[in-house]
């Protein structure tokens, strides 16, 4: 069995005031390299369930570990830290800064996280490479991002996720604003390309459709325990 | 630190429209402040030099502050004088080394006429104890040959366009009644001074022999009916002054300033009063001053007003920027590069605000400077900004920054508690 990228234990997770979890998942492995597919319907915890594997949340009790390091242990700068090495996120829409030029959004993981950028190598024409392979024509890189059409957004957005080889890419919902022919084109670029870099993908959908290509498919309202108990 | 400054300048860069607006408000609230800063102090500084070289002014016992009104500023009534006996008796005093008599009481077109001797113009100083220096012609003589002669401040010449030959006319008082034109005795102006920014510039000088001369047919402060010496006549006339307003005096030794100011005090054929012209200066700029704190409060005002403008546009664009701050806190960036963000944002409008501010302000005393001498006679003191400009210029800054704060730490509560996901 490969290593664990992402390590779930025991996890419980509650809004501030709110009176019961959101989330409850007693245990999860996702393997380096793998892909996974998480569904269901939206409320059921999912964008919180990205929020505890980016770090950006912490569980109430329990534990998520990244690459064997718990989110919990480490104070909220380590946190960004961590997240900024080894976490490329795509957001469902809106994923780039509008004042920033194509290229400058592709490249600001780098300027967060030196490991990012050491492992970029020459950074500039890395993200070339990665718009390139996306299939940004270059006349738009140089660009302010709000000039570019949603579709090629989100490919920019891919592009910068996966500059600098993050052992893990959260992609949120990210096809969700995209026609079929575009919606297709993307899935199998973003899964070639975490093929490519080695990442782990967690790809999260509410269209079942999408679910065929990926190793693994996860229905969240089945690991989620929490649910089954309010229900 | 570097990456958060060029984001910070790119994104305030994409909404420069209303930040401009708030860096205007700013940029009108330091100029407003350093501007006058630098009127408060050169007014200041001009007022403290209208005098100097004089130990003592002496004159009837009024209140310090309104002697100096009239004796030096040439303003009010002077309504109680002095007699020319008292006058001698000081000039005569031991530590005394000289006196300068002064009368008023007349006017010409406004500009008050000030009774006095030749020596006037060789004693009387200001600024950095600089003399009265002659721009056209001389001093009026003082013999009975040149009774109606007149010596102008540089202003009067310039407001009223009269070089030396101009035959001019006084009036009684203040003027402005019917008949109170002493018409039947006209001067001639035979000195221009050079201007001093002082409230010389303004005033028309005579003897005072001219004084009692024009007077001769006048009592209560009218023509006497029935009456009236013709101007060649008037010399004919015992024309040593009785009275006068003022005396100034200079001693041998500034050693001795209290011992002849209590000798006044003392002073037994009638009441006298001698004041400390610096010491009174102060004094009567401390009641001026009330209206300099009011201006500098209203100016604090409208800096406080322009940061909380700052604050609001900020903390009102944050809605809309919660996309922005998710996007950076995924790719890295912690609640407390949100929290420098936006610090840095504010910080960045402030300072171009100021900036342009405080350009404007140096560039507006530069450009005004000559008008504002001329007309009021203030020196504004060009260049370089002063200590306490560059203070208030600090301060502007510093407060910005701390106001950029709010919408800082918000956004910061905010991006901990959206994480990745905005909820509105």
């Amino acid at each position: 069995m490969r290593a664990a990228v992402i390590h779930i234990h025991h996890l419980r997770f509650a809004w501030p005031r709110a009176t019961h979890d959101t989330l409850a998942i007693p245990e999860l492995h996702i393997a380096a390299g793998e892909s996974v597919f998480l569904h269901g319907p939206s409320g059921c915890g999912k964008s919180t369930l990205l929020g505890l594997l980016a770090g950006v949340l912490v569980p109430t009790a329990g534990e998520v570990k990244l690459l064997g390091r718990p989110w919990s242990a480490l104070p909220g700068a380590a946190r960004d830290r961590l997240r900024a090495d080894h976490v490329g996120y795509v957001f469902q829409q809106f994923n780039l800064l509008p004042y920033l030029s194509v290229l400058d959004n592709v490249t600001l993981p780098c300027r967060f996280s030196a490991r990012r950028a050491e492992r970029a190598g020459d950074v500039t024409s890395r993200a070339h490479e990665l718009l390139a392979r996306v299939g940004l024509p270059d006349a738009l890189w140089p660009r302010r991002a709000d000039e570019l059409s949603v579709g090629q957004q989100q490919r920019a957005a891919a592009a910068r996720a996966l500059i600098g080889r993050p052992e893990l890419v959260i992609a949120d919902e990210p096809t969700s604003a995209l026609d079929a022919a575009l919606r297709d084109a993307f899935m199998d670029l973003l899964l070639g390309q975490c093929r490519d870099s080695g990442s782990t993908l967690v790809f999260v959908s509410h269209d079942e459709r999408l679910a065929a290509a990926f190793d693994r498919r996860l229905s969240l309202p089945q690991l989620n325990r929490a649910l089954a108990r309010a229900a | 630190m570097r990456t958060l400054l060029s984001i910070a300048a790119r994104s305030a860069w994409n909404r420069r429209l209303t930040l401009s607006l708030v860096a205007l408000c700013i940029a009108l609230a330091t100029g407003l402040l350093l501007t006058l800063e630098r009127l408060r102090a050169d007014v200041r500084a001009s007022f403290a030099q209208s005098v100097s070289g004089t130990d003592l002014i002496v004159g009837a016992r009024t209140g310090p502050v309104q002697l100096m009104l009239y004796a030096v500023f040439r303003v009010g009534g002077a309504t109680n004088s002095i007699t020319m006996a008292s006058a001698r008796a000081l000039a005569e005093h031991r530590a005394v080394a000289w006196t300068v008599p002064i009368g008023l009481g007349d006017s010409h077109r406004g500009r008050p006429v000030l009774g006095t001797t030749p020596a006037y113009f060789e004693r009387f100083r200001y600024g950095d104890r600089q003399p009265l220096q002659l721009a056209e012609g001389r001093a009026f003589a003082g013999t009975l040959d040149g009774l109606y002669e007149a010596v102008i401040g540089a202003e009067v010449a310039r407001s009223l366009g009269y070089r030396t030959g101009q035959r001019i006319t006084l009036a009684h008082g203040a003027g402005g009644m019917p008949g109170s034109e002493h018409a039947d005795k006209p001067f001639t102006v035979v000195g221009v001074l050079a201007r001093t920014g002082t409230p010389v510039d303004r005033t028309v000088h005579v003897s005072l022999q001219a004084l009692e001369a024009i007077h001769l047919d006048w009592a209560g402060g009218a023509p006497l009916p029935g009456m009236s010496v013709p101007a060649d006549q008037a010399r004919k006339f015992d024309l040593e002054p009785q009275q006068v307003i003022a005396v100034l005096v200079g001693l041998k030794s500034r050693a001795a300033v209290f011992v002849v100011q209590r000798w006044v005090a003392q002073y037994e054929a009638e009441p006298l009063l001698a004041v400390l012209p610096g010491v009174a200066l102060d004094e009567l700029w401390d009641v001026l001053g009330v209206g300099e704190r009011a201006l500098q409060a209203m100016s604090g005002l409208v800096a406080v007003v322009s940061l909380a403008s700052l604050v609001a546009v900020v903390l009102a664009g944050l809605n809309e920027r919660r996309r922005e701050l998710a996007v950076l806190r995924a790719v890295g960036a912690g609640p407390r590069h949100v929290l420098g963000l936006l610090t840095i944002e504010a910080l960045l409008v402030t300072l171009a605000g100021s900036v342009i501010g405080a350009a404007v302000s140096l560039a507006a005393v530069a450009l005004a400077g000559p008008w504002v001498q001329t007309q009021f006679g203030i020196t504004l003191q060009g260049g370089a900004p002063s200590a306490a400009q560059a203070l208030l210029w600090g301060a502007v800054v510093l407060a910005g920054m701390l106001a950029g704060l709010i919408p800082g730490l918000r956004a910061y509560r905010l991006s901990l508690a959206d994480g990745l996901s905005p909820r509105s």
